[in-house]
Parts: structure tokens; sequence; C-alpha cells
């Protein structure tokens, strides 16, 4: 991965593109957000990372992330890219153009962290309702008291009979 | 003729001495108070059958809990229907809603005016009985359109839609393969059709020429197509179309079309049986001295033989899966009809060369020349 | 397949679900019809969100066990087991032999099971309800087997992280045996009842041909990957737990009812699947070694900071655990990647000039199941 790591600095000069080497598990390379979709298409076509595995959306302290897993069949290699999105304005090409898959994968990290991607035929909320508000799966995300008509708090929270006072 | 409500009405006649014409309608008032109530009866008994034979197909052991063998089910069911709400949904067209399940049954029930259960009990030989059947059997295709379209929902519409095209497209074959018959008695009823058969199978028209053969299972293929059953069930398709033409009914109503296709079960299967297998005819040595004797023979084999089509209705349902809808009118104007068409010329030139004896009648006669 | 003309005046919009009797749980699809003839789908998923994701960032990773089970209760062994396996590679944790082996044949019992369900429902769909109650008979002596094991019959939460929580028998192995000898005979008959009836193969062949560059853009996997022709089974390919040490075949869609990767061949693909389970099981009885089930752990688990994906072949494809570590007991960030979901979205591109019919039988050779949609 790191020779990948070197051969994309080469072939994007200008993009920034960071390797990140943690305690446990699996490397991961951190690239621009502006030069995303070209990396991935280099990568899909002259690489050979023809598989995406997995597309996700992800939360670190500062920066909201959507984390492409790829995978290569000819010679069996994994590759996670990351981007990190700004909470104020997560804004990142979409990808589906490559794996018309990604879309719907794509559609769930909108609607559970909030990342927008560009030119996304059908930006949709998908596992919550239209109307929903926040986005859940952040950080920062407080449980609504309320949706509609359905209230989320209990009449009597302790409704739960105190066992011990009974012995 | 052979007709009880007339013999009902000269015996209330002779032993009353009321009024010709009031005599009259009470014979054929009790006589349709009978049979109606026999195929009621019937379409329930084939409730409860198809439930335990589908049990035993799969393996369990179906409903056994109501009465002896749980032979009463049919009755737990029947008082849970009628003490359903009945449901009209709001943007229905209520009189036609309501309508549909009724000119079912009655296509289905009045059909059983011409099955001759013996040799004297029918309820009427009519001289055009074949084509009556075939005809009055059609009105279901009304009640199923009707109320599919009146429950103003887009599955039913469908179903309704599916089930016109299909009842309408199977009653050529059906009516052709039929025609073989007339073709060999030169009758259109079926006292006759059936007087024209004997009571062994050699005599059947089953086994009266190759045409005849094949002919039979043209009928009984359109005729369960007729009939949407399985594998020709695409109106009411429960994992398609939610229930087809019947999502929106409910109670009695529902169970109205049910018992309609549970007496098309019985009724295709018993015109089948008259068709091409004898119908109550009983071999000489059982015919006694006693009509009435006679006649309980004649409807015990009859039913015997309907019985064992019915089974077959009831086997083919549990197993085969569903033909989509082109496949079924594929099936029927590529296949169906050509070959019933080719079955018409092969009896036509067997009646025309061997002055309608059966392919056995002529082979036996060969050899003993 | 069929003349497709969009005339706007006379299409009919007609709302598939989310209570129909073929959507596999609650699913819901906006279609677009013309007569018969579907002119798009659009798939409406999320009646069955119950944010695991979410949960499993707010308990600690051996509490979030029960969870995976109802990400797909169908194949939930499969979860557990994926799930487990993900943490230890986070941590670096080795198995046991033995746990490893029981982890290889609970999953494989649990693909057996969720294969009869998918056939079953299959022939369901297409109007054949016998087929389904026998193969749902079948699975119920596998579920017996499980009840054996670790006392549930649905929704197992039977790994710890670090193996297994109880150890088998031998009584339970023979029990297992003969079970799977009954099986091949029931696959006999199934496959005189339905793979080889004629209407079945009418209705299933030639319909919804994805071929597998298709399969690979959408991200298909698993049974419904290898059906379009791929050769790729993660057990053999990416092997994980012991899985090398089994010899088995990669069951492949061969078109032989029609085109290569339409309905019939995912159907016949898991048919093959269940005699490639039931193989690797006998082998895995034979050679089961002896020894502890359960690595020895801190009392708390505190994964390095960190992150892994880590895949394994469900029943229904890849199943993909995702798990960002910021060194706490409780994790940062949890994603499930499952087959269903990359599924759902070829319904649209397939489905169009599909008949509604086919669209039930393409939607059943996909094995979608809603709770692993919504998660």
């Amino acid at each position: 991965m790191e020779t990948l790591h070197t051969r994309l600095q080469e072939k994007f000069p200008n993009a920034q593109v960071t390797f990140a080497n943690l305690e446990a598990g699996d490397h991961y390379i951190i690239v621009d957000t502006a030069h995303l979709h070209s990396i991935i298409s280099y990568l899909k076509i002259d690489e050979h990372y023809t598989i995406l595995m997995c597309l996700s959306g992800a939360e670190d302290s500062e920066f909201l992330q959507s984390v492409y897993h790829l995978f290569s069949e000819s010679s069996r290699k994994k590759v996670t890219l990351k981007v990190r999105l700004p909470k104020d304005n997560p804004e990142v090409e979409t990808i589906g153009d490559l794996w018309p898959g990604a879309y719907f994968f794509e559609r769930e990290a909108y609607d559970l962290f909030g990342i927008i991607y560009k030119n996304h035929p059908d930006l949709r909320r998908i596992m919550l309702p239209e109307d929903w508000i926040g986005h859940p799966l952040r950080k920062n995300y407080i449980d609504p008291i309320q949706y509609q008509d359905i209230n989320n708090e209990r009449a009597y929270p302790c409704d739960v009979p105190n066992v011990t006072e009974k012995k | 003729m052979n007709n009880i409500a007339i013999t009902l009405h000269n015996f209330i006649i002779e032993n009353f001495g009321i009024d010709i014409n009031l005599s009259l309608a009470i014979s054929y008032f009790l006589i349709a108070l009978i049979f109606w109530s026999f195929l009621g009866v019937i379409g329930g008994l084939l409730t409860f059958l198809e439930r335990r034979v589908a049990g035993r197909i799969q393996s369990r052991i179906g409903p056994n809990r109501v009465g002896p063998q749980g032979i009463f089910q049919m009755l737990a069911d029947g008082i849970k229907l009628v003490l359903k709400e009945d449901l009209i949904p709001a943007l229905a067209d209520k009189p036609l809603f309501r309508m549909a399940p009724y000119l079912c049954v009655i296509g289905v029930f009045s059909a059983l005016v011409v099955i001759p259960f013996s040799s004297d009990i029918v309820v009427a030989d009519l001289n055009v009985g074949v084509l009556y059947a075939l005809a009055i059997t059609t009105m279901v295709v009304m009640g199923i359109l009707m109320g599919s379209w009146a429950s103003n929902n887009k599955w039913s519409l469908l179903g309704g839609l599916r089930s016109a095209a299909q009842i309408v497209s199977y009653e050529i074959p059906a009516a052709l393969s039929v025609l073989s018959i007339v073709l060999i008695t030169g009758s259109l009823s079926m006292q006759d059709i059936i007087r024209a058969q004997g009571a062994w199978p050699h005599q059947w028209f089953f086994f009266h020429n190759p045409g005849t053969f094949v002919a039979f299972f043209i009928f009984f293929t359109s005729a369960l197509a007729e009939n949407n059953r399985v594998p020709f069930d695409i109106p009411e398709a429960e994992s398609e179309l939610v229930a087809g033409y019947n999502t929106e009914y409910s109670g009695m109503r529902f169970s109205f079309f049910f018992l309609a296709e549970f007496a098309n079960v019985f009724i295709i299967s018993s015109l089948a049986v008259i068709f091409f297998f004898g119908g109550w005819q009983i071999p000489h040595f059982l015919i006694s001295e006693n009509h009435i004797i006679t006649n309980i023979i004649m409807i015990a084999n009859f039913l015997f033989k309907t019985f064992v089509f019915i089974f077959i209705v009831l086997w083919l349902r549990w197993t085969l899966p569903r033909l989509r809808v082109d496949q079924l009118m594929t099936m029927c104007w590529k296949y169906l009809i050509p070959i019933s068409f080719i079955c018409l010329c092969i009896t036509a030139s067997f009646v025309l060369f061997f002055g309608g004896k059966s392919m056995i009648a002529v082979f036996i006669g060969r050899i003993t020349q | 397949m069929y003349e497709l003309e969009k005339n706007n005046d006379n299409t009919m919009t007609l709302n598939m679900g989310p209570h129909h009797p073929s959507t596999h749980g609650v699913l819901r699809f906006i279609l677009e019809m013309d007569g018969e003839i579907i002119l798009s789908v659009k798939p409406d998923v999320g009646y069955l969100h119950r944010s695991i994701e979410k949960i499993g960032e707010r308990v600690t990773y051996p509490a979030f066990m029960p969870y995976t089970d109802r990400v797909d209760y169908v194949a939930a062994a499969n979860c557990n087991v994926g799930y487990a396996l993900a943490v230890e590679k986070l941590m670096g944790i080795e198995t046991p032999e033995r746990a490893q082996y029981l982890r290889v044949i609970v999953s494989e019992l649990n693909r057996i099971i969720s294969h009869l369900l998918m056939t079953g429902v299959l022939a369901m769909d297409l109007g054949a309800y016998t087929p389904f109650l026998h193969a749902v008979r079948e699975r119920e002596k596998i579920n017996d087997i499980f009840e054996i094991l670790c006392g549930a019959r649905l929704t197992y939460n039977l790994a710890t992280i670090g193996g297994m929580p109880f150890d088998i028998k031998e009584t339970t192995i023979r029990k297992c045996l003969e079970i799977l000898e009954g099986l091949k005979k029931f696959l006999k008959e199934f496959d005189d009842l339905v793979t080889n009836n004629a209407i079945f193969i009418s209705r299933l062949a030639n319909i919804g041909v994805i071929d597998k560059e298709t399969a690979k853009a959408f991200m298909l996997s698993g049974p419904n990957l290898r059906a379009a022709g791929a050769h790729w089974d993660l057990r053999k390919n990416e092997t994980y737990f012991l899985y090398d040490r089994f010899k088995f075949d990669i069951a492949v869609g061969s078109g032989k009812a029609g085109t290569l990767g339409d309905s019939y061949d995912r159907f016949s693909v898991r048919m093959k699947e269940i005699e490639t389970s039931i193989s690797i099981l006998e082998q895995a009885f034979k050679s089961l070694p002896s020894g502890e089930v359960q690595a020895k752990l801190p009392k708390t688990l505190k994964p390095p900071k960190g992150e892994v994906y880590v895949r394994t072949e469900s029943a229904r494809g890849e199943l993909g655990y995702y798990i960002i570590s910021d060194g706490t007991a409780k994790a940062s960030r949890i994603k499930i990647r499952t087959g269903s979901f990359a599924a759902i979205s070829i319904l649209d591109k397939i489905g169009r000039g599909l008949m509604l019919s086919d669209l039930v039988a393409f939607m059943a050779s996909l094995d979608l199941i809603a709770p692993e949609i919504d998660r």
C-alpha cells in the first residue's frame, strides 16, 4: 500500500495524498477532496481496483469522512481511501458513475451523516423519513423528543418496579 | 323427457289437488332449493377437502379439530365469515361491488341445472344442454370483472383484466373439444351424450378415437383455466396481486367468490365425467327392478368419478407453480386451439368413415371378420 | 425483453408494499406500469431501520453481538461470527482452532437454513406453496441442532469475541450427520418437484439477466455474483477461519436453462451451495480438532486505536464489518455492509421491461431480506 501511495503522489502532484498508519488494523490513504474522483477512476482503470467493496460515512474529531474500500481482483489487494470533509460544508464528488451501485451507499451516507455527494442523480434520505431533522450518526446528534405525533418520552420514566425496596 | 320437477309437479297435483300453476311454481322452487343447497354443501365440503388434501401433500395434518376428522370445519368457517364485518371501500362503486359475488355464484350454480346425476335425476334435460353449460359458466367473468372494477383498487383491476382475458380465451378450446363429442352423438343434450356411452372404459368417449382422447386433456386444461385454478390462477395470484380481484372483499361476499370457485370445481369435474367418462352409466348387471336402488347406484357412480377428478384438481393446485400471463395466452392461442381443431377433424373423419363407431369397436370388428 | 414505449398518458403508478405478500419483510416499491409491464421501479426502503449502527456506538464490543443477529435474522450465525472475526482482527486475538471449526460448522448450517428458505420462498412466489413448507420442514430440523448448541432457534447470539461460548458434543455431531443424510434425500425430492419442473423453469429462465460486469458495477456479491458467472467466493478466495482446509467447489451459474445470470441460475447456484455446505460440514465433523474453544481475554475489551474492514461470505453475499476504534471500550463507528442492500439498487436497472409476475420472481431470486437492507 505504501508503494501505491508513492505512485499516487507521483501521478497527482497537485493532490494532497497522505498515508495513515494506525496502531491496529488496516492502513488507509487520505486524499484531497477535489481529486477524489480522478484518483478513484485512476485506481479503477489503471490500477485495476475494479471492485468497490464498501462505501461508508464516518466521523472523527474534526471532520466527516467518506470512506472507500476498493479491491483489486487481479492482484488481490485492498486499499482504503478516505476524504476528510469539513462539518459545516461536507461536499464530495459522487463515484456512482464508476459503480452505479454506489449511489445507494451514498444515499445512506447522506441520510445518516449529511455528506452531500455532488452530481448524485437522486440524493434523498433512504433509511429515515423525508421530513426527519438531523443526521443521526453524527456525534453531536441529539435524539429528538418527538417525531410528528409520536412522543419519545415516557409518561412515567421509572415505571419499572423497584426490586430492592420489596426486599 | 325425464324431468324431476315435472314428476314432483304431478305428485303434488295427484295428492294435494291444488292449482296447476301454483304447483308448478312450488315444485320448481323446491327443486331449485334442493339443488342449490346441494351445491352449497358440495362447495363447503370441497373447501374442507382441499385443506385436508393440501395438508397431506404438505406433510402436515390440516384441520382436524371441529367434529370428527374436522368435517365441521366448513361450518365453523362459514359462521366466521357470516359474522365478519362486511367492508365496502369508501370509494368503491357500491351497487356493482355488492352485486359482483352473486353474479359469480349464479353463473356457476345455474350450470347445475343440466348436470344429470342419474338417468332420472336431472333438473332440466335441455336439448341445448352443452351450449347452456358452457355459456352460463362464462357469466363468472362478468362477476369478476364487475367486482374488480368496482373495488377501485389497482391490484383488483389487474386481476380482473387478467381474468377476463383468460376466461374468454379458454372458452374457445373448451368448446371446440366438446364439439368433438357433439359430432359423435349428434345431440347437445347431456342425457343423450351419456346414453351414447357405456359403463365400461372401452365404451367411454375418452377412448372413442385419438381425437377425443386428446380433446379430453384440452377440455380439462381449459376448464381449469376458466375456473382460475392453479396453474392458471393468475387473476388472484396471491404473491403478485395480493389477492387479485377479491382484494377488497371480506366476510360473506368474499366467501361467495370462494363458494363459486369450489362449486365450479365440481361442475368442471362432472362435465369431464359426463363428456368423456360415461357419466352415470352402470353395468347391466347392476340395474335392478327397483328404480330407486338403480338411481342410487348411478348417483354413487357419478359422484365417485367426479370426486376422482376433483382430487386431481386439488392435487395439481398444490403441486404446480403458476404460469405467467403471456405464457398462459400463448398456450391457449398457439397450442390448445390448433390442437383442438385437429382433434375435431380427426373425430369428424372417424364419424365419416366408420359411422360413429369407436376405435375399439372398429378394431374388434376387423379381427372378427 | 419487451418493447417499451413510454407514454405518460397511459401509465399507472402502482404502490407495491410496504405490506405486499412477496416483498419479504417490509419493503416498498413504487412501480410505474404500462398495463402489466413495468416502466420503472423505485425501491423505498427503511421501514425496518432499527439504527443498529448507532447502537453499536453506544454499547461495548461484546454487548453488540446480540444486535448482529438482527441484521439478518435468517442467517444470524453468519453475522455473529463475522462480527467476532472483525473485532478479533482489530485486537489481534488468536482464536483457538476448535472454535474456528465450530464457526465453520455453524455458518455452514446457517447457510443451508437460509438457502432452504430462499428456494422455498422463491417457489412460493411463483405460486407453488408446497415446496415452501417442505423446505421449512427440513429447516426446522437444523433449527433443532441450533437449539441444542446455543438454546435459540432464530437469533442465536452464538459467538463470543475470541471464541465460541459452547462446545459441540459427540451426540450432537451424530444427530447432525443424520439430518444431513436426510437433507440429501430431500434435495433429490425437491429437484423433482421444483428444479426440473417445466413451468418453474419457464418462469425463471431468461428473466432478470445480470451479466458479470453489471453485477460488479452494482456491487453485487455472493450467490448473485456467482450466478452471473464470476468464480468468486470469499471462503475460497479470501480464506478466513479455516476454510482453506476443506475441499469444495465454488458453485457458479451455468446458464443451462437460458442465459447466464438469469433468475434460474441464481436459484440453482443456491441449490448447489446447499450441497457444498453439506460436504464442508461432513469434512468438518470428520476432522474436528480437540482443545479449547475460548481464547483468554482481558475483562474489558479495549481495542487499540485503528480501523478494520473484514468481510465474510454470508448467505446473502458479502457481509462486511467496518469498525473504527478510538481506543475506548465502545466503537467509534460500526458500519455493516450487507449483500441485500447492494442488490436492491439493481432492481430499477433490470426491472424495467419485466412484467409484474417477473419482478416478483426476480426479486425472490435476488434473495432480498428487508432487515438486512435497512439494518
